[in-house]
């Protein structure tokens, strides 16, 4: 019984193996060369993947998209934790090459290395072409003659139907639900940090715990649902600018971090890095951080000085020497600037990679957040063409093109009024594959006290089924803040 | 939690079977290390009675409450008034149920007795609980939920009560006419001119992935080098107070540690020498940076300090020159009290590349004190003592005299003879060096004999002479031929002094000569030292002895004169 058992245990993870060879032959042809030992071992285990997943009595695998989900053949792909962001990956891969899915064939064992390798070549560069990506596909793909691979085409309606409402109400649900989680876990956070703040500034040594496990939760809801905190991190809190601004910045920090493939370990480091990044200005008088005035020369050397004093800050806390090493350099250089023109000066090496996040997530909260010191306030979408001209100089162009990506041309947050004449709140970034100027929407009307309330939400992607024309169009954009509106309310 | 159906007797059985496995493997968690062999029996038993039921059952969930843990709504554990509460151990940390999955292997299993044994005890300021250690280790075939028992009193944010900074200054029904925003596609990226592509805007070139692959691969390793030693140092030199700047030094100790163990020895040698000159260099301004400073230098010098670097010695096959100069480097920037722990490395490799350059190390440090010296000294090890009296030989001093000079008495001759060509290269009271001509070592007294032949020395020769004078038994074969070595060193070391001592011997009359026509030790060695005075009496004296009467006398210098005696 338990052979039998083992058995079925092969079978049921044979997708999810099926999909990392996947992955991970796409990944490494980008990186290394066609004779490459890796990339011929990713070859040989993509082959045998391909076979496993086939079985004895399947001549191919078929690996499709349905409702956002992958599939084999026809059962949902059943999958670990810790393949999540592999799926998310692929999921936007397939979407980027409108690609319903594809199908393998056992031959593929018979077929020559540098086969494959093309094939897996084709299908990264198709993504780079500007439109009608999977004809260039499927036209490509006959060119190279391989047997082994055929693009999947979906069926119509039926069963896929009733699937889809099933899920569409299976998700809501997950959302609700998702959406609580990360309440709290906002709440959670700023409380963490506000009693770690208190008992450093009594000369106390705390435990890191608390948030340890706060980031934790972030990156396991982040793994669910990225939109989700970048929802959140929409949220201005103005009574309590500096805790909710590190909290911010934590959560856009992992997101961009999970953008570029960072581990759900990763993740928690940078989450923690993030969050304590201005944890110096508890050194500084508060009288100058919240000063209205230009602040003089030594008021200003002094608003510097927090970088250094957050890494002694952080040295105080109790917790490992690894953990203390793994999260004192970003806070150090989050103001140095990609050019090093920032602060302080420090003998020339590279930023880390993670100083360099944090430095993009940093600014862009700060921009975004009305100050008493600023009289400029820049909506989430300026706020990124402010950053664009910094590329290369203050921040790392590679970074902040992911960055922009990831937030889309209207970040969530972006108050909106439409060329219907609604307003609306940018609730989540465009889906993966369609145009970067058509996020997802919380449409608001104001009620008979003149307060704004949730209507609905809707997609701006969505045409008019006759006319093919768009049915939403954003012509405006303003700061949530001119108009007493908090996002955050209404996302979540 | 509801169930269809309760558990078999048998299963519950086993449930607590396990239950009882897991307490005890966790018990000896806490007595054993993780790699004793007791401890890593129980761990397999507690994997072979969990993968035998998740063979049968394919999971084993367990509910858990403040007291007892529950198997399909069935307790299978519950805690007893005088002994430790499982239970609670699991509910104090938040978790409200732990699953065990078919597939779970006996590493998952040891990984997770390990995080129980590791999180026992939640202390009040804690880095990380069961919780959060199980999300760190990922087990696949592990799973569970936690309430965020650590967060109770937390109310979730209202965010409808949030203020704007703008509250009041701006009417929301202008809205629809605000001119203060920013118009779709004027100022927003949307709008970029035509000439910058969408594509170069937010898309990765292939050049890009790779660089920023490469990045996140160095990102996601746990140990980078060299990135913080520059900052912890700069963050140093900026604090103000003793407290702030120990507090930093501190770090920077247990840093390099980390970094030392990783085979960094430059970086360290380096940063070690930059705080010691801080120390020189800043003090006016900071004095008490010494206080601090001295205290580090002095730290890292220790023993257990230093304990880091025994897995390179203990693992060491071949040697990287690059390495080992690295290593040298950073050794000689310690202070001396560094020797000891350096002593402790030197019997655990046979690298000769290796010794030497630890002995080079040391005796870089004994010249600033050579009282260290002493600990290698003191150690049981013989070899140990040898090394350090090797040591002692290149560090000029009358304390360094002072300290070898008491093995010269020395229980084991190969420590006397080590002693002995220590001194022998210094200034030493000759006597001293002398007294040993009678140990009962042999090659103790032909290392003594070798160094009094090596150069005519008056003042050997005297001592040499009186030993000789009160020491003219010619009685055993062992004495003897040391005697004989003994007059052939005062050939070498003597002068004209030695002439009316060495002819007296060589025409002494032996009684034996009327009975044994023969040869005669004593007077060989006398006609041996006369042929090595190299002095025209002494060839003289040869001359009229090779014709003497006396058969002893005109054998022994003939022998000595090469001629065939008749």
């Amino acid at each position: 019984m338990s052979n039998h058992a083992h058995e079925e245990e092969k079978d049921t993870f044979a997708g999810e193996r099926l999909l990392v060879a996947l992955g991970n032959l796409l990944r490494t042809v980008k990186i290394h060369d066609d004779n490459n030992t890796q990339t011929l071992e990713s070859v040989a285990n993509f082959a045998r993947c391909v076979v496993a997943a086939c079985g004895e009595e399947q001549e191919k695998a078929t690996l499709h998209i349905s409702s956002d989900r992958f599939y084999l053949g026809e059962e949902k792909l059943l999958h670990h934790r810790n393949v999540v962001n592999l799926l998310d990956y692929l999921l936007a891969y397939f979407a980027e090459r409108e690609l319903p899915g594809l199908s393998f064939h056992q031959e593929i064992s018979q077929a020559p290395a540098q086969e494959v390798i093309d094939f897996a070549r084709l299908l990264n560069a198709v993504g780079s072409l500007d439109t009608d990506r999977l004809s260039a596909l499927k036209a490509r793909l006959g060119n190279l003659g391989v047997i082994w691979a055929e693009i999947f085409e979906p069926a119509e309606g039926g069963k896929a139907l009733e699937e889809t409402r099933a899920t569409v109400a299976e998700d809501a649900e997950k959302e609700a639900g998702l959406n609580l989680r990360a309440r709290k876990n906002y709440s959670y956070a700023m409380a963490g940090l506000h009693d770690l703040a208190m008992k450093l500034a009594e000369g106390q040594r705390p435990g890191v715990g608390k948030l340890v496990r706060v980031m934790q939760n972030m990156v396991n809801i982040l793994t669910e649902d990225e939109t989700v905190l970048l929802g959140l991190s929409s949220l201005r809190i103005y009574d309590d600018y500096t805790y909710s601004h590190s909290v911010n910045v934590a959560m856009l920090s992992m997101c961009l971090g999970k953008s570029i493939g960072l581990s759900r370990r990763a993740l928690e480091k940078l989450g923690l890095a993030a969050i304590f990044h201005d944890l110096g200005k508890l050194d500084i008088p508060k009288k100058i951080i919240t000063k209205a005035d230009k602040l003089t020369d030594s008021e200003y050397n002094l608003i510097k000085s927090h970088t250094l004093h957050s890494v002694r800050q952080i040295i105080m806390l109790r917790a490992s020497q690894k953990r203390k090493s793994q999260i004192l350099l970003p806070p150090f250089e989050h103001h140095m600037k990609f050019d090093h023109s920032g602060y302080p000066s420090s003998p020339r090496r590279s930023l880390s990679l993670f100083g360099r996040i944090i430095a993009i997530a940093d600014v862009y909260d700060a921009i975004t957040s009305p100050r008493v010191y600023r009289q400029s306030l820049l909506s989430p979408d300026r706020a990124l063409v402010y950053m664009k001209k910094k590329e290369g100089t203050d921040f790392d162009p590679i970074l902040l093109k992911i960055f922009l990506k990831m937030l889309g041309l209207y970040p969530v947050g972006t108050l909106v009024k439409l060329d219907t004449g609604e307003i609306a709140i940018v609730s989540s970034a465009p889906l993966a594959g369609s145009d970067d100027c058509r996020p997802g929407v919380v449409l608001l009307e104001r009620d008979y006290e003149g307060r704004f309330m949730k209507t609905g939400r809707a997609s701006l992607a969505e045409r008019d089924e006759q006319t093919g024309a768009y049915l939403r169009s954003v012509v405006r954009t303003y700061h949530p803040a001119e108009f007493n509106i908090q996002p955050a309310q209404f996302l979540f | 939690m509801g169930y269809a159906s309760p558990p078999s007797a048998e299963e519950v059985t086993s449930v607590r079977e396990v239950v009882a496995s897991f307490l005890k493997a966790q018990k000896k968690y806490a007595l054993y290390p993780q790699n004793h062999p007791s401890a890593q029996k129980n761990e397999q038993d507690v994997y072979r009675l969990v993968d035998n039921f998740l063979r049968r059952h394919k999971v084993l969930r367990f509910d858990i409450e403040k007291d007892r843990l529950l198997y399909r709504d069935i307790p299978v554990y519950e805690a007893q008034p005088d002994s430790e509460n499982f239970a609670f151990i699991l509910f104090r940390d938040g978790l409200l149920w732990l699953q065990f999955e078919e597939g779970l292997t006996a590493a998952e299993t040891g990984k997770f007795i390990a995080i129980l044994s590791e999180n026992l005890i939640l202390h009040e300021e804690a880095e990380g609980d069961i919780v959060t250690a199980l999300w760190e280790e990922n087990l696949s075939h592990i799973s569970y939920d936690a309430a965020e028992v650590f967060f109770e009193d937390v109310s979730l944010l209202d965010f409808s009560a949030l203020n704007s900074p703008y509250e009041g200054q701006a009417d929301g029904a202008a809205l629809a006419g605000y001119e203060g925003g920013s118009q779709a596609g004027s100022d927003s990226l949307s709008a970029l001119p035509a000439s910058l592509d969408r594509n170069e805007l937010l898309l990765l070139t292939p050049e890009e992935h790779k660089i920023l692959a490469e990045q996140v691969l160095e990102a996601e390793k746990d140990f980078q080098p060299y990135a913080i030693l520059d900052v912890l140092l700069l963050i140093l030199i900026k604090q103000d107070t003793p407290k702030d700047f120990n507090t930093v030094l501190n770090f920077l100790k247990e840093e390099s540690r980390a970094l030392l163990a990783k085979g960094k020895y430059a970086i360290i040698a380096r940063l070690i020498s930059t705080i010691r000159n801080l120390g020189k260099t800043a003090a006016v301004k900071k004095p008490w940076y010494v206080a601090s400073i001295d205290p580090f230098i002095l730290e890292i010098s220790e023993r257990e300090y230093l304990s880091v670097l025994k897995p390179f010695f203990l693992n060491l096959r071949g040697h990287d020159p690059e390495n080992l100069r690295e290593l040298e480097e950073f050794l000689r920037v310690l202070h001396p009290r560094a020797i000891e722990a350096l002593g402790d490395f030197l019997p655990i490799t046979d690298v000769p590349q290796v010794i030497e350059m630890l002995l080079e190390a040391i005796t870089s440090l004994a010249r600033q004190d050579v009282r260290q010296v002493a600990v290698l000294l003191a150690n049981e090890d013989e070899r140990i003592v040898i090394r350090g009296l090797q040591v002692l030989a290149a560090v000029p001093g009358k304390t360094t005299e002072d300290m070898v000079t008491g093995f010269l008495n020395h229980s084991s001759p190969r420590v006397r003879r080590q002693a002995l060509r220590c001194l022998m290269g210094k200034n030493t009271d000759k006597k001293k060096l002398f007294s040993l001509i009678d140990d009962p070592d042999a090659t103790v007294r032909d290392q003594v004999l070798a160094h009094v032949a090596s150069e005519r020395d008056v003042d050997m020769e005297i001592l040499l002479l009186d030993y000789l004078q009160k020491n003219n038994t010619w009685s055993g074969a062992e004495d003897s031929s040391h005697l004989v070595e003994c007059y052939r060193a005062l050939g070498k070391c003597g002068s004209k002094r030695s002439l009316p001592f060495l002819k007296e011997m060589l025409f002494k009359k032996s009684w034996l000569d009327f009975f044994i026509r023969g040869e005669s030790e004593s007077h060989t060695a006398a006609a041996l030292a006369l042929s090595n005075l190299d002095l025209d009496e002494a060839s003289a004296l040869l001359q009229k002895g090779a014709s003497s009467l006396q058969a002893a006398t005109r054998k022994a210098c003939n022998k000595v004169l090469g001629v065939t005696s008749k």
